[in-house]
This record gives C-alpha cells, sequence and structure tokens, in this order.
C-alpha cells in the first residue's frame, strides 16, 4: 500500500472499479477514520466500529463500479456508515445470557463525578438515546455536519432534524442532570 | 412565554449567541431561575458536546477487508423471508378455517386440526414451527400432539 497516495478519490474509485486492491487500500486508509468516527460515536464500541467499518468499506467496493464521481467519495461514505450503523441497531440483538457488563447507559449518571469524568457520563447518555435521536446528535455535534448535510444524511427535512435535535437535547440534559452544574 | 414553551426553545439553541436572535426567551428567563437554571445547563451541555473525548486509535484496516474480498457473499434474509412469508401465510388460513369452523360452533376434528397444522408446519423452514406457534400466542401444548414438530 503507497505511503502519502496522491491520486484522487475519482481516480482511486476508478481503479477500484477495475479490480485494483492497492488503489482500493489507499482509499481505505484515506478514509477509516471518517467512517471509524461516525461508527464509533454512534455505536459506542470500538469492536463495533471496526465491524461497521469494514462493512462500509466491502458495500464500497462491491458498488465501486456505480459510484458518480459528482458525489463527494467522503460524503458518499459518509451515508453509507450512516445507513449502516442505523441498520445495525434496528436489527433485534441477542441478549448476552451470562448476564455481561451493563450495557452504556445504565449507570446513574448523577452521581458526584468531577468534570473530567463528565464526558463518560455524557457517552452513556448519548447511548441511552434513541438512535435517530442519537445519530442526529453524532452528525451536527459530533461530527460537525451542518443541518443541512446531517438532515440529508438521515433522509429527513432541517426543520424535522432541528424537532430532532432539539428532543436528544432535552433528553441529555435531563439524563445529566446535576453533573452540568459542576464547574 | 411559559415554561415549557421555553425549555422547548432552549433545547432548540445550539450555541449562547442563538439567545439574542431570542428575544421572548431572553426575558422570559430573566425572571425566572428555574429557566435561567435550565439554560445554564444547556450551555454546559453544548460546551461538553463541542469537545468530545477523542478517538481513540484504530488500526490500519485495510489488511482485513482486503482479505475479505474474496469471501463469497452471503445475501442474508431474503429467501429465507419469503419462505417464511409464504409459511405463515398457508399457517393463517388454516388457522383461519378453525376459528371459522369454532366461531359457528362447529366441533372441529382432532383429525382436522392435525391436518391443519400439519400443512402449516410441511411448509415452514425447519426449526421455526415453535417460535411461529409462540408468535402467535399459542403454547404448543395447544396443538395436537400428533402434528408437533
Amino acid at each position: 500500500m503507497p505511503e502519502g497516495d496522491e491520486r484522487s478519490d475519482i481516480l482511486l474509485m476508478e481503479l477500484t472499479a477495475s479490480g485494483d486492491r492497492e488503489a482500493f487500500a489507499s482509499l481505505i486508509s484515506r478514509h477509516q477514520r471518517l467512517v471509524l468516527s461516525v461508527a464509533y460515536r454512534f455505536l459506542g464500541s470500538r469492536e463495533e466500529a471496526e465491524d461497521a467499518a469494514q462493512e462500509v468499506f466491502l458495500r464500497l467496493w462491491r458498488a465501486a463500479a456505480k459510484y458518480r464521481p459528482e458525489t463527494a467519495l467522503a460524503a458518499y461514505l459518509r451515508t453509507l456508515t450512516v445507513n449502516h450503523c442505523l441498520d445495525v441497531r434496528r436489527r433485534p440483538r441477542l441478549l448476552a445470557l451470562d448476564g455481561g457488563d451493563d450495557p452504556p447507559g445504565q449507570e446513574d449518571p448523577s452521581r458526584d463525578l468531577e468534570a473530567s469524568e463528565r464526558r463518560g457520563a455524557l457517552e452513556a447518555a448519548l447511548q441511552s438515546l434513541a438512535p435517530a435521536q442519537r445519530m442526529a446528535v453524532v452528525l451536527f455535534h459530533l461530527e460537525g455536519a451542518s443541518m443541512k448535510e446531517a438532515a440529508r444524511l438521515l433522509q429527513i427535512s432541517p426543520k424535522a432534524l432541528e424537532s430532532l435535535l432539539g428532543r436528544a437535547r432535552a433528553a441529555l440534559r435531563e439524563r445529566l442532570g446535576s453533573l452540568l452544574d459542576a464547574p | 412565554m411559559n415554561c415549557s414553551s421555553a425549555r422547548d426553545r432552549i433545547s432548540r439553541l445550539t450555541c449562547k449567541e442563538d439567545l439574542t436572535s431570542e428575544p421572548g426567551l431572553a426575558s422570559h428567563v430573566e425572571g425566572c431561575s428555574p429557566c435561567a437554571h435550565a439554560l445554564q445547563r444547556h450551555a454546559r451541555l453544548l460546551s461538553d458536546l463541542a469537545s468530545p473525548e477523542p478517538l481513540p486509535p484504530f488500526p490500519d484496516l485495510a489488511p482485513r477487508i482486503l482479505a475479505r474480498l474474496d469471501e463469497p457473499r452471503v445475501r442474508r434474509g431474503t429467501a429465507w423471508r419469503w419462505a417464511a412469508a409464504a409459511a405463515f401465510a398457508v399457517a393463517a388460513l388454516a388457522l383461519g378455517y378453525i376459528a371459522g369452523l369454532r366461531s359457528t360452533g362447529t366441533a372441529v376434528p382432532q383429525e382436522s386440526m392435525a391436518a391443519a397444522y400439519q400443512e402449516a408446519f410441511a411448509t415452514m423452514p425447519q426449526g421455526t414451527e415453535l417460535a411461529y406457534l409462540e408468535g402467535a400466542g399459542m403454547q404448543a401444548a395447544a396443538v395436537p400432539a400428533s402434528s408437533r414438530p
């Protein structure tokens, strides 16, 4: 895999569509952080984020011939990632029978924690949100997407996104409670 | 503006500066300490969201992904779903026939019930029979013994 591959995304995608694995490897290296960032912040687990990223890039490989260069590859990958992550959370999940660790969000975040640990409570609170709310917060607040872009990725209107974000923030405030009063 | 509307408006603020474009909210908050407190918490939440935990380090996924390119692609679900849908439709018709007989007070011969269930189970993907009964709110004991999978 070439270091610092200077070739453009469009060229690399054309090569990928023709079966060039080296070009595809360059694309992965160049864009995996973008995919992993959305997946990790939404799914809340490194392992799930890596699994999701693999699936997203495999889809990219299979659909490379259909890719239209009018859409920036980063935006296309972000779309694939959002759709895949929401699908993952929609599937019924088998519960662990061995009584494993409580999933994030089950702890009581209103304990008296230091400010530096508030972020951990925020992560747990994020995981307790409904998938659509969580993805809205991830895209708009954590990934820095614009309202227009986030609405496009969620396939809702900007007005609906504003409402969704409002409910998500209210839920987070409720969940974090007095932790938000800490200096 | 009442507190309920104020709280809704507060939740929609994406930054502190938004307050200047909400004169009604600003004046309500000035005179309402619970809402002022809610606004303070909201500002803290926005601040925390603006500085999330950095991503943990991830390995280069390319070798792992490239190794999977030659895996046969398994399209899970599609054929199975069609088969299951067809089987459930047959089962629903069979059970509907039985329910119809019962509603008219007609005694349903055990043989008929057994035949109906056997026909339904025969068309179901293996292993789904019990799940079907449970999904229909029925227990296996309700099914004639001769027909149980």
